[in-house]
């Protein structure tokens, strides 16, 4: 019997020396899942990395609950400052204020030297 | 997350002329606390674009250099190098002495930021909130140890800077020469019910900026000074704490010679290192001088003797064998100078100092407590620029509200200059701008605990400013 005629012709390319078409998908698999692995590593640690900042920030909003809790939630609440006021400092943006917690001195600092005078 | 903890990072001694001023530098400021240690540092380059004033100098594959004149000490560079190539001047050494001065009566200040980082020095959360704890710790360094909140300092300044500001929306918004206030305000704040002039609020125009944040006033004063009128007279709480310490805590609290009281404040910033060091901050020697309290022949000295950088402060409990998180969360006998409010607390972060403003400012203008305390719209978080307006009732208006436009800037770089530049070409809509120069607030600041597995920056992936990302 006349050995039966393909209506095409096929050879396996001179790569097929090196890998088989097997051995090619079981490879770049393998590699695919390196990669998404490596990706999803990099992905994880990425969206992590505001953590220490946000955890943080929250500690101190934790802080913040627990003063409101108390009673001590907003400034014009703080019983000490009313107390430094009442014994010493009189009131706010009084002359005393002034002279202690206001401060007239921002200077254009590259004109340092050059007759510059702080900002009155 | 601090898997592997917190990172070391060297310190120096100040040196012997750093204080000579030159430069951009008067005398008596510290110069060059924020130094790159040239054989540790491997040109990586990450340092260069997280600063806020451009003060890196050095290619890719050379050292970097800071260069002084432009740097506003804000240690940003510093929690950034991957290889903690950057060190910081540390005043470390003179506070140890002073504590072994039985004379001496050193008062420690800690700031907000430092009670939710101190912890994780000594393998504690991240975040983890220590407050008896962290006191506790300090008084076991020394029988001659006070405790002054700088979250006490915070609410002081919120009183200053809070009437400041209200005066400039009522001169410049309103239309009044004075302010009377009146008897149920007067009455709930404590005070006499005083009339304020606001004539020098003619020199002051909205917005107003906050001024707390040394780094951005250094900022300010290198890159912008001309929108100095707009920046609050007021001081930081650092500096608020100095004077009132030195003068009200030390004459009418602790009843002790002001000349023997040491301040030391505890900082998540090495900016405040500098900010301390100004030579105009010497106010509570000038008043008790003025008043005859001090001898006139009494040596100068300053508001605030010393900055630690949180890190410092860790070093220091730790030379001393103590870990505050051994210590007891109990605070045996509470001193009036301990004594804060949620709004002192959140100064610490972005958003923080506005949102404890409004909180006061509303009840002022308004005569009602706001409807919620917690004002999340200026919350800062992770956003570089919050901007919102917040509804205020006011009084001396006849209950008619006023729409406050709030601008809430998270981090100098890429965040800052556009918001200055509105305000110099006077397209600003803004009547109240808070700047803090470390991105997320003090708690990213300089003096932190470094935290290896998280980035301190919060735009993008890559320290890249933002005009290179929106090029590419």
């Amino acid at each position: 019997m006349a050995k039966k005629q393909l209506p095409y012709k096929y050879e396996e390319g001179p790569a097929s020396m090196v890998v088989s078409r097997r051995g090619f998908m079981k490879v770049t698999a393998i590699l695919a899942l390196f990669i998404a692995f490596g990706k999803a590593v990099i992905s994880f640690f990425y969206s992590k990395r505001h953590d220490f900042l946000t955890s943080r920030q929250e500690g101190l909003y934790k802080d913040d609950k627990i003063h409101q809790r108390k009673g001590l939630a907003a400034s014009q609440q703080n019983p000490t400052v009313k107390a430094y006021y009442e014994e010493f400092g009189e009131y706010p943006l009084s002359e005393k204020s002034h002279h202690l917690l206001h401060t007239h001195g921002y200077y254009a600092r590259w004109q340092l030297g050059k007759g510059e005078v702080h900002h009155g | 997350m601090s898997l592997f903890g917190t990172k070391k990072i060297a310190t120096f001694a100040p040196p012997k002329d750093a204080r000579k001023g030159g430069g951009t530098y008067l005398p008596g400021e510290l110069k060059g606390i924020i130094k790159i240690n040239t054989e540790k540092c491997v040109a990586c380059d990450t340092c260069r674009p997280h600063c806020p004033a451009e003060a890196i100098n050095g290619k890719l594959g050379e050292p970097h250099v800071i260069d002084v004149d432009r740097c506003i000490a804000c240690g940003q560079c510093l929690v950034n190098c991957p290889f903690q190539a950057i060190e910081q001047m540390t005043q470390l050494d003179e506070v140890s002495a002073k504590l072994r001065d039985p004379n001496t009566l050193v008062v420690f200040a800690p700031a907000p930021a430092v009670r939710v980082a101190l912890a994780e020095e000594f393998g504690g959360k991240t975040g983890e909130l220590t407050v008896g704890r962290m006191y506790n710790a300090f008084k076991k360094l020394g029988n001659n140890v006070k405790i002054y909140d700088i979250n006490l300092a915070a609410d002081q300044t919120i009183w200053e800077e809070g009437m400041e500001f209200i005066c400039k929306v009522l001169y410049h918004v309103v239309g009044l020469k004075e302010w009377e206030i009146d008897e149920e305000t007067a009455k709930a704040l404590g005070i006499e019910p005083v009339t304020i002039n606001l004539e020098w609020c003619e020199h002051h125009p909205l917005p107003h900026f906050t001024s707390c944040c040394p780094g951005w006033i250094r900022w300010m004063e290198l890159y912008a000074p001309a929108v100095r009128p707009h920046v609050s007279g007021t001081k930081s709480p650092q500096q608020i704490f100095g004077p009132s310490a030195k003068t009200w805590a030390a004459l009418k609290v602790w009843k002790v010679d002001p000349r023997n009281v040491y301040n030391v404040t505890i900082m998540p910033c090495t900016a405040k290192i500098f900010e301390a060091s100004r030579p105009e901050f010497k106010s509570a020697y000038k008043y008790l001088k003025e008043h005859g309290i001090i001898p006139e022949e009494t040596p100068e000295f300053p508001d605030v003797d010393a900055v630690l950088t949180t890190r410092d402060m860790a070093e220091l409990l730790r030379k001393n064998g103590i870990n505050p998180l051994e210590m007891p969360e109990e605070i045996e006998n509470p001193e009036p100078t301990e004594i804060y409010t949620g709004g002192g607390t959140i100064f610490g972060t972005s958003g923080g100092v506005t949102e404890a403003a409004l909180r006061m400012a509303y009840f002022v203008l308004s005569g009602q407590e706001p409807p919620k305390w917690d004002i999340y719209p200026v919350r800062g978080y992770t956003t570089g620029i919050r901007e919102t307006v917040i509804p205020i009732p006011v009084k001396l208006l006849g209950g008619k509200t006023f729409d406050l436009h709030v601008c809430v800037v998270n981090g100098t770089r890429n965040h800052l200059p556009q918001i200055v530049n509105e305000v110099l070409e006077a397209k600003s809509k803004f009547h109240w701008i808070e700047v803090m120069n470390c991105p997320g607030g003090c708690v990213d600041g300089g003096g932190q605990p470094v935290n290896g597995m998280g980035t301190g920056w919060i735009d993008g992936l890559f320290p890249i400013p933002n005009e290179v990302w929106k090029s590419v």
